[in-house]
């Protein structure tokens, strides 16, 4: 099973603070040499940290 | 309410001795029809307090894509006995130009990996963050395994922890986990 194939917190064996969901699998972070657009993904990921509350937060990606 | 542990282990276990020929013959397809998935819904949930300032946080990043170094072995795609998981990782100095790196991962398309390494690992980009101040730092050594591991229970009674203890040498305050 790739972990691509986890998309619930629940399925974690520990839950993430944030689990992005909804992008293409291995553009993770971004499209391929789109550095803008992998640093947005980053730092929402780094918003979502700090401001967190709960753990297993799911992010759905547009 | 998922059934116990003790259960789906026995669960996999099954499947692991059922699905075996079909995994050696990587007829994927198959194999994984009847899956039994790790069901941890009703385990407990940790809670770490987040740094206290991202801007003044170090991170390290871990992520499944199956990367290595030219002078590291690549992962062993038929590893465990022909199941095909290989419950190691590869570690990669904070300075590692990713260009350098192969991916050994055979579930899912390296297209997008192959164009820019950031897409599945994104080590530069948080270069970038860091020089930027947006982070407080990197730690000296960042991890990659490959995802595809199908002994769940392998994962979660071994191959997870010692992973988790090497990543807590560096002493981030944060981790950036980037699943494939």
């Amino acid at each position: 099973m790739s972990l691509a194939a986890l998309r619930k917190p629940t399925q974690l064996a520990r839950s993430p603070r944030v689990f992005f969901t909804g992008k293409p699998n291995a553009e993770i972070v971004g499209l391929p040499n789109d550095e803008q657009a992998q640093l947005a993904t980053l730092r929402e990921a780094l918003r979502v940290l700090a401001e967190a509350t709960e753990p297993g937060i799911l992010w759905e990606v547009p | 309410m998922a059934e116990s542990l003790e259960v789906q282990r026995a669960a996999l276990n099954e499947w692991l001795v059922a699905a075996r020929p079909a995994l050696e013959r990587k007829e994927w397809r198959s194999a994984f029809a009847g899956y039994p998935r790790a069901d941890l819904r009703d385990l407990p949930i940790p809670w770490a307090p987040a740094p206290v300032d991202v801007r003044s946080a170090c991170f390290t990043l871990v992520g499944s894509a199956g990367l290595s170094l030219p002078w590291q072995p690549p992962f062993d795609t038929a590893g465990l006995a022909g199941l095909g998981g290989d419950p190691t990782w590869r570690s990669f100095p904070v300075d590692t130009a990713l260009d350098a790196t192969t991916i050994t991962h055979e579930h899912y398309s390296h297209a997008a990996a192959e164009q820019d390494r950031n897409a599945v690992f994104p080590l530069e980009r948080l270069r970038a963050l860091a020089s930027a101040g947006e982070i407080g730092g990197l730690t000296e050594t960042h991890f990659s395994f490959m995802g595809y591991q199908p002994d769940w229970a392998m994962v979660m009674d071994a191959f997870a922890p010692r992973l988790a203890a090497s990543i807590a040498q560096e002493r981030p305050d944060a981790v950036l986990l980037v699943p494939v």
